[in-house]
């Protein structure tokens, strides 16, 4: 019985089905809210879909000189590290489906593997602009990692514990606490769109220079996965941003349940404000903004959260 | 000011004294001269008067020899035309890169289309025949008959009965000493494209851009060498798109070349027609009425407007700022729509015609056009505001791509290009023609010199537009549309030039008294704007590569709307109107759920 609700909580809800669901639903969002903020018209409610489903029947083409197992493994790696993630962040009410002290850790792990997954893939693809889309990917990361890292745990150093559901359940009973937190969640806000390769951050697969990067040699089902492995990890970091920064809850599960798509929504608007009012930047200019501006941005708040823990929370 | 350079010229070389005349304003032309005379000129007329731009050079053919017509300008904008010539059995000519670095296009074409042998031409790519077309073929020449050619197997089937060997003169033999004369400065070594550069280091990639590229949207090649992400060389490969629209004119009657020059260009077709007109109407000594010069003005800065407004679209792509594309794109639809109104098609709206225009610009139009104008003017004030100031765009733009004001006049830069380098150089203003005469255009500059100065110098353009057809809409006069042509021009030459969007746009139409033009060389401003290219790329980022080639905007050639209603039987053989076709349109999305009357315009 408990081997069949934890299989249950794993894969339907909040676990993978969930997340597929709300993955293809944000994707819609995104790109309606896009085309509208573009004056077009936008795609229809199933696209994401049927987006998928076409990809899926079409023929797969692998190049002759690619490496087989890579590069048919790299987006199922890629998409079960995501659903990995996903059970340790709180959707239905303010505990997750599994949870354990040091759990950020874990998520912030499987976070880095999509950006991994799409450097091998693009490695082993042997292609030219795949090669130079590897190498962005992985410059890219060296610039968002530490800002990124830095601010996800500065939280934790007020509440005390290592865990998401920790975290919220914590903030969510001082909720005043998360003004202290700000600096952390603007470094983090642009951080999650620099991680998830959104414009002006998309310089790994920056369409008009080298094709689409990292992906140019994908088709058919395992672009399918890859792409949807993407959103996936689109809603992974919105929703562990909801929770680390906007830990406001009533209580009550199910109310829990509506404000979580409310926060996450909220964070996807921002996101994607951002994405449709700026251009793209080189990667130099990347990999210097998140040097010179997030990292130091996110050591402040570290410093100044120890000084408090210090001074008022001991 | 051409007196004066006559006089000059004629006081230098007393022996040409009889050869040297003024054709037109702004216009000297010099007879043919042998060689050796030809250079000793053009390197006096370099050096001493610093007539330091090269605009063209021109083949052409003269029976047992080959013409070459070498179009060149000083600081006082006159055009001088200086000819040299060399026997078809042996078509040697010295290069004059050494001089001028904007004629190795120019002089590479001699080589392809003439086959001419240019002597000191640095290596190259071809352009702009294909690599596989045969090394015997000179499809320029006039005994050359594209009928005799297989173009799937890439062989020429000479007449039997015609003159022996048509179209396959003696290949030249292996050239004797040619005497090099030392006046002219051999061209450098280093301005050979790095094609023939091999590099030592292991660390350097090399990355195709094109001929199929996101990024192009015409086939052109780019082969980009990289060290991680910076440029190290460049090598340029265009001339996929040459159809040989040159030797289709000299087959065809002058009117029937109207349609052909409307073709050459997607974007500026208004500006290549008005060049052939002006220049076919001055070869026969018809002078237009006012009306059909203030249409033709109206029409060119519509297009102006419509080409920067694309330019701006696809400037935003290229940096990823898709928000821009579809805005500006959005805002181009407006002015689409009116050409449409005018003349009943998107792009080859085909308002001109020989001595005059085709569409009068009625006065509900004029008020349509009105509107038209104010919803412009505030967007485009807008996209301003956006391209000053977000700081994404600022970033992307600034410090890539620069051409300074003196690599302009080095490899012969045009249009947006030289004036956001400083250079206060626009035909409207040099030599205005048309309407221009009447309004006065401002000339807008920037001194950036890299793309972020092109894009504001283009933007400000738009509105230096909106108010040159507010005012010429305000001030159009009253009369006919056209004035009459005679069917037979008279023999003579025209060297013509307008302002295209993209700058100088040069058209040399040679009559010998027929009703077929002898020769037809149109130079788009994009050519010469090529030159400066590798200069360009090289030292700056792979990133910056594709909106670098899109800053010179490139000749893209647009695709026409075809309105076909085949298929639907209610609609067949049925005509619409402009609000009947919106309307359908408007259904035609509906039904495949699509609404664009949400959008909000």
């Amino acid at each position: 019985m408990t081997i069949l609700i934890i299989l249950l909580k794993i894969l339907v809800f909040p676990g993978f089905l969930f997340l597929s669901v709300y993955s293809f639903v944000l994707q819609y969002l995104d790109r309606k809210l896009y085309a509208r903020l573009q004056s077009r018209q936008g795609p229809p409610w199933y696209q994401p879909l049927a987006d998928f489903f076409k990809l899926i029947g079409k023929e797969t083409l692998i190049p002759a000189e690619a490496n087989q197992a890579m590069f048919k493994v790299v987006p199922v790696f890629c998409l079960a590290a995501m659903a990995a993630a996903f059970i340790y962040i709180p959707v239905w009410g303010r505990t997750a489906a599994f949870s354990f002290e040091g759990d950020v850790i874990v998520v912030l792990y499987f976070l880095a593997v999509p950006s991994l997954a799409s450097f091998l893939a693009g490695w082993y693809s042997r292609s030219l602009y795949a090669t130079v889309g590897s190498t962005r990917v992985l410059t890219q990361m060296f610039a968002y990692e530490v800002p990124m890292f830095l601010a996800l745990l500065a939280p934790t150093l007020l509440s005390g514990t290592w865990s998401v559901a920790g975290n919220t359940a914590y903030y969510a009973a001082h909720p005043l606490l998360v003004l202290v937190n700000l600096p952390a969640l603007l470094v983090t806000l642009v951080a999650a769109q620099c991680k998830l390769e959104r414009t002006p951050f998309d310089a790994p697969e920056a369409e008009t220079e080298i094709v689409s990067g990292p992906l140019v040699e994908y088709g058919g089902r395992y672009l399918a996965f890859f792409s949807f492995s993407r959103d996936c990890e689109l809603t992974v970091v919105i929703s562990l941003f909801a929770a680390m920064f906007l830990p406001f809850s009533t209580g009550t599960a199910w109310a829990d349940f509506v404000l979580y798509f409310v926060k996450t929504l909220a964070v996807l608007f921002v996101l994607c404000l951002a994405r449709a009012a700026t251009a793209r930047l080189r990667i130099n200019q990347i990999v210097s903004f998140c040097w010179k501006y997030l990292a130091p941005a996110a050591m402040l708040q570290v410093i100044l959260n120890l000084v408090l823990r210090e001074v008022f929370f001991k | 000011m051409e007196n004066e350079l006559v006089t000059a010229i004629a006081a230098q070389f007393p022996e040409l004294a009889d050869k040297v005349r003024v054709t037109a304003p702004l216009r000297v032309a010099v007879d043919m001269l042998p060689q050796g005379k030809f250079r000793q000129v053009i390197r006096w007329l370099h050096d001493e008067k610093k007539l330091t731009r090269g605009h063209n050079v021109i083949g052409t053919d003269e029976g047992e020899n080959l013409g070459f017509v070498y179009l060149i300008s000083g600081a006082d904008n006159v055009i001088v035309s200086l000819r040299t010539f060399a026997p078809k059995s042996d078509p040697r000519v010295q290069s004059m890169t050494g001089l001028y670095k904007s004629f190795i296009l120019f002089e590479r074409e001699l080589c392809d289309l003439f086959g001419a042998r240019v002597i000191g031409l640095p290596a190259g790519p071809h352009y702009p025949l294909p690599d596989n077309w045969p090394k015997d073929q000179w499809p320029l020449r006039k005994e050359w008959n594209p009928d005799s050619f297989d173009r799937t197997t890439m062989e020429y089937k000479a007449d039997p009965a015609g003159p022996a060997a048509a179209g396959q003169p003696a290949a030249p033999e292996e050239p004797e000493e040619f005497e090099l004369p030392d006046e002219v400065p051999e061209p450098q070594a280093e301005s050979a494209p790095a094609g023939g550069r091999t590099h030592e280091t292991e660390n350097l990639v090399t990355v195709p851009i094109g001929p199929q590229h996101p990024s192009l949207d015409e086939p052109g090649s780019f082969t980009i060498t990289l060290e991680g992400e910076k440029v190290e060389g460049a090598v340029i490969g265009i001339g996929y798109n040459h159809r040989g629209l040159e030797k289709a004119c000299e087959s065809r009657t002058y009117i029937q070349d109207l349609y052909i020059i409307e073709r050459v260009c997607g974007i500026c077709s208004h500006a290549h027609t008005t060049a052939y007109c002006m220049g076919v109407e001055q070869l026969s000594g018809v002078e237009i009425p006012a009306r059909a010069q203030y249409i033709r003005l109206i029409v060119a800065e519509l297009e102006r407007l419509h080409s920067h407004l694309l330019w701006l679209g696809v400037a935003g792509h290229e940096i990823g700022f898709d928000t821009l594309f579809m805005l500006s794109w959005r805002d181009r639809e407006r002015v689409l729509d009116i050409l449409t109104l005018l003349g009943g098609n998107r792009i080859n709206y085909g308002v001109n015609c020989l001595g005059g225009v085709r569409r009068d610009i009625g006065d509900d139009l004029k008020q349509e056009m009105r509107k038209t104008m104010d919803y412009l003017e505030s967007e485009i004030r807008y996209f301003l505001n956006v391209a000053a100031t977000e700081s994404t765009l600022v970033a992307r733009l600034s410090g890539v791509g620069v051409l300074s004001r003196e690599d302009c006049l080095l490899y012969g830069a045009t249009g947006p290009v030289s004036r956001a380098a400083g250079l206060a150089e626009d035909v409207r203003v040099i030599e205005p023609y048309g309407a221009y005469r009447d309004i006065a255009v401002n000339v807008i500059t920037d001194d950036h010199a890299d793309v972020f100065g092109r894009t504001l110098v283009r933007l400000k353009e738009m509105l230096e537009s909106i108010r040159l057809i507010r005012e010429a809409l305000d001030k159009l006069p009253d009369g006919p549309l056209t004035a009459r042509v005679p069917r037979r021009i008279p023999a003579g030459e025209a060297i013509i030039r307008v302002e295209a969007p993209r700058g100088e746009d040069i058209h040399y139409i040679r009559s010998n008294g027929t009703d077929k033009p002898d020769r037809i060389r149109v130079r788009a401003p994009s050519e010469c704007n090529w030159h400066g290219m590798q200069h360009m790329l090289e030292g700056g980022y792979l990133s910056d590569v594709p909106i670098t080639i899109a800053a010179i905007d490139p000749c893209y050639s647009c695709t026409d709307r075809a309105i076909v209603l085949r298929g639907d039987s209610r609609l067949a053989g049925q005509a619409l109107d402009w609000k009947e076709l919106r309307a359908y349109s408007q259904k035609w999305y509906k039904g495949r759920g699509i609404d664009p009357s949400q959008i909000k315009a």
